[in-house]
């Protein structure tokens, strides 16, 4: 019954979690971890994957994480199960939704939830940043590309393309050398 | 209806980055084809951050229920998603087809989600300092601590934070 027990898992994860998608990625990652189901350092390379494809991040990332954890069956069910909470919420409930948007501690409740995810995505970006082999090169790289979608954000996509291409050179050219 | 679904395939292919930036795009989208006025749009954001899950999803999924009802929920939450399986199984066929060291291309790759993952951190951050609120750092802050140094499950400190959140802010 591990399938069920996958579908459960990310039913109760996309039910619970306020804050969007991005909330989402890192209460997998943490079920995951807690579960044994999955490396970190696995995870991380289908975070990777996921975020390179267009689409929601939450549905990519539940996709692959059921694909890699239970095969095809698990690639269908985990983002089946991401999909139904919101969809039942918003067939269901959207007019009673509608009519607590402007109650202050509604705002409050989203508000709090936001700040809970600033933290966990920081948490996130911590362990990415530990699970790198770091040299001068990667540094720079990162540090010059941050510095420019602070100010240009709008560059981000490009950007993203230039560091996988320039760093996938760089290490090509390194394996010949030896 | 077709032309409905047309669009949010066509959002789909071009929705990099996830969240936020998607219901930028969705938005241009619908509004300029006149499924939705900017005020009913502005409520279905809202609609979509109240309810749970993917908010990119969630906003589809109302500007669907909206337009055609049941079906048309179902069909722009499809539509929405599938184009990200297609392209992953195109990538994995040219990858197969061309001679790629994967470890490398992978270990390259998650350069690229260090970008990503910081520039949305900052993004979040901006949100937070343009409003001013900044006791949302605290709850962060604690968010952090829980997330790095227990295992309890991250559900519960988004829950937590909400409700620690209706009595801060209210």
């Amino acid at each position: 019954m591990f399938l069920l027990k996958v579908f459960l898992t990310f039913f109760k994860i996309s039910a619970l979690t306020l804050g969007g998608g991005y909330a989402m990625v890192p209460v997998i990652q943490k079920n995951l971890e807690n579960k044994g189901w999955m490396t970190t350092e696995d995870f991380y390379n289908l975070l990777t994957l996921a975020q390179a494809l267009p689409g929601p991040i939450a549905f990519n990332t539940s996709w692959m994480v059921g694909k890699r954890i239970a095969g095809m069956p698990g690639a269908v069910l985990a983002p089946v199960a991401v999909l139904l909470p919101p969809f039942f919420a918003i067939v269901a409930a959207s007019s009673i939704i509608m009519s607590f948007g402007d109650n202050a501690y509604v705002q409050g409740f989203l508000k709090g939830a936001y700040g809970a995810l600033i933290g966990m995505i920081a948490g996130l970006v911590f362990k990415l940043y530990k699970n790198q082999t770091w040299n001068i090169y990667r540094i720079v790289l990162i540090c010059a590309s941050i510095a420019v979608v602070i100010f240009k954000g709008d560059l981000i996509i490009p950007l993203f393309v230039f560091i996988i291409i320039c760093d996938y050179v760089r290490e090509i050219r390194r394996g010949d050398c030896r | 209806m077709i032309q409905m679904m047309l669009m949010f395939f066509k959002i789909g292919f071009i929705s990099f980055g996830g969240g936020w930036a998607i219901v930028g795009i969705i938005k241009d989208e619908v509004v300029n084809a006149g499924f939705l006025t900017l005020e009913q749009f502005n409520e279905a954001v809202s609609v979509a951050q109240m309810t749970p899950g993917p908010v990119s999803v969630n906003v589809a999924t109302y500007v669907g229920y909206s337009s055609y009802g049941l079906l048309g929920a179902i069909m722009n939450t499809v539509c929405l998603v599938m184009p990200s399986v297609i392209i992953f199984n195109i990538v994995l066929l040219i990858l197969k087809k061309i001679k790629v060291d994967r470890k490398k291309l992978l270990s390259a790759l998650k350069m690229g989600t260090v970008l990503m993952l910081t520039y949305t951190l900052i993004g979040l951050t901006n949100t937070v300092i343009n409003r001013a609120e900044y006791m949302t750092f605290i709850i962060s802050g604690i968010s952090f601590l829980l997330f790095m140094f227990t295992k309890i499950d991250p559900i519960f400190v988004i829950l937590g934070s909400a409700f620690l959140g209706a009595f801060v802010f209210a």
